[in-house]
């Protein structure tokens, strides 16, 4: 996987305008697609989140400060989509995306390993503050033993789901993704 | 200082405006998320579009196959089941006082506290939080939040529904809840109550929210669990809980229309045909009621007698002309 592997610049690409309207829509778009196409890709009752893992992705290319942004208007369209607590999902994204930023500082070369690791991460931080949101705001209680086999069929499927988007990513935003 | 990480501030600021949105919705003081999600109903309806072109696709390879019997194909059976759902919708209606509603299931999720189902009704056909979901004659939730054009259907089974429930045969009453680890329970029945498995339980109506007599499931297991003080009572609820395509929500009576005042203008008609009616009848006079009886035909004699001319006879003098 030549696509995984290439060298990270310390200094996040600079970003012009219309660069951050291709990325906003870009992920917009992933939403879509994850909100129509959602129970034709779920396996045993999980579906993987092509959210997460495009988040993750432009959160390993741009840093964290432009991928906040996003991952705010993604999540909020995700709960209106799909009857969360308005902002839940935003919340949890935006920590995932700018905890995944500060992993990029971090490391110096993007590698399949890397995107694993920061995928089961992203996959384990959204899980778990989307379960505290529900519990605070709605009293759901969260179901541990459900919760075990989960995650790890989640953080499989949503790496996955990133093998996917890393090529259609790259092409869409082709040349945004590298600007520096 | 690793807090000045770049994306720090505009991270604080993600959160801040997440969780003031959290708390509001949380509040239910949005009022404008029905508007939002109404705009965003065309790609619900898509995703409903795509479903059902795969479901069709599943018929006619259904169709395709050799089969032994129509009966057996998948796409005779689902539409049977749907006749019987709402035939069975038909039936409650007279047992009810509500309008069922008929809608058509447009998302589902059966996922970890996502114990939903959007339908294609919303506050524009009627609907609105609270009210009752049947599916057949069986109650299976309750709508949890009414757009414009779709709504969110709480099912049984999710963590924040409790449901009064009353069983018939034993007389005795419980909460409907969901398990910790999956499933439903009624609670807060004896340890003695003699219930067996198999035995229906309905809506009681305790507490107002469902109507009564609706029924939520049949036991599937009653065991008296010693040093327990209530029943370890377990309930099967609808069948089509998680496959059905149509339900029902049930309207409530809707309230008598208050008599509107009249207007000016309708007032002074009204001032006029009084005033008219005194001029034609004095005050005080009953008015009696007038019946016009057609006359009888004449008879042949009668005709005889009209046609003659009457005789002039003279008038005896000091007979008074009349």
């Amino acid at each position: 996987m030549n696509h995984t592997s290439s060298h990270i610049t310390a200094k996040a690409p600079t970003l012009t305008l219309n660069d951050r309207v291709a990325v906003h829509l870009a992920l917009l778009a992933v939403v879509l697609v994850q909100v129509v196409l959602r129970e034709f890709i779920s396996l045993w009752g999980v579906t993987p989140s092509l959210i997460i893992a495009a988040t993750v992705f432009l959160a390993l290319q741009l840093g964290p400060r432009a991928v906040v942004a996003c991952a705010l208007t993604a999540g909020l369209v995700f709960d209106l989509l799909s009857y969360h607590i308005l902002g839940s999902s935003a919340f949890a994204l935006c920590l995932t995306a700018w905890l995944v930023g500060f992993v990029r500082g971090l490391v110096f070369r993007q590698t399949l390993l890397l995107y694993l690791a920061t995928i089961c991460g992203a996959t384990l931080v959204y899980t778990i503050t989307i379960s505290i949101i529900n519990w605070l705001a709605r009293g759901e209680g969260v179901m541990v033993l459900h919760l075990l086999w989960q995650i790890p069929l989640s953080c499989a499927l949503n790496f996955i789901a990133l093998l996917v988007l890393i090529p259609i990513l790259k092409r869409v935003l082709k040349g945004r993704l590298s600007r520096g | 200082m690793r807090f000045l990480y770049p994306g720090f501030f505009h991270l604080l600021v993600a959160l801040f405006i997440s969780a003031s949105l959290i708390t509001i919705d949380s509040l239910g003081l949005i009022e404008a998320r029905h508007a939002l999600h109404s705009l965003l109903t065309p790609i619900e309806r898509l995703a409903g579009a795509l479903r059902n072109i795969q479901k069709t696709q599943d018929h006619l390879a259904e169709l395709s196959a050799d089969s032994p019997s129509p009966q057996s194909s998948f796409a005779f059976g689902e539409l049977t089941r749907e006749n019987a759902l709402l035939r069975q919708l038909l039936g409650l209606s007279f047992s009810v006082p509500y309008t069922p509603l008929p809608a058509n299931v447009i998302e589902s999720s059966i996922q970890l506290g996502e114990n939903y189902l959007v339908i294609d009704k919303g506050a524009m056909d009627g609907c609105a939080p609270d009210q009752t979901v049947v599916c057949g004659k069986y109650f299976i939730g309750r709508i949890d939040e009414a757009g414009l054009n779709s709504s969110r259907v709480e099912l049984l089974g999710a963590n924040t529904l409790r449901v009064a429930v009353y069983l018939p045969r034993s007389g005795f009453q419980g909460v409907l809840r969901p398990r910790p680890n999956g499933g439903l329970e009624i609670y807060y029945l004896p340890p003695r109550a003699a219930i067996q498995e198999g035995d229906l339980v309905y809506t009681s109506g305790l507490g107002g929210k469902f109507p009564r007599g609706l029924l939520a499931g049949v036991v599937s297991r009653a065991e008296s669990i010693p040093g327990e003080l209530f029943l370890d009572c377990l309930l099967t609820p609808s069948p089509h809980l998680h496959a059905t395509t149509v339900v029902a929500v049930l309207l409530p009576p809707s309230p008598p229309i208050p008599p509107t005042p009249p207007t000016t203008e309708e007032r002074e008609i009204e001032e006029k045909v009084l005033r008219e009616d005194e001029y034609e009848q004095p005050v005080g006079e009953e008015r009696e009621e007038i019946t016009v009886e057609e006359p009888a035909p004449p008879t042949t004699e009668e005709d005889e007698i009209e046609t003659t001319p009457p005789t002039e006879q003279p008038m005896e003098p000091g007979e008074e002309e009349r």
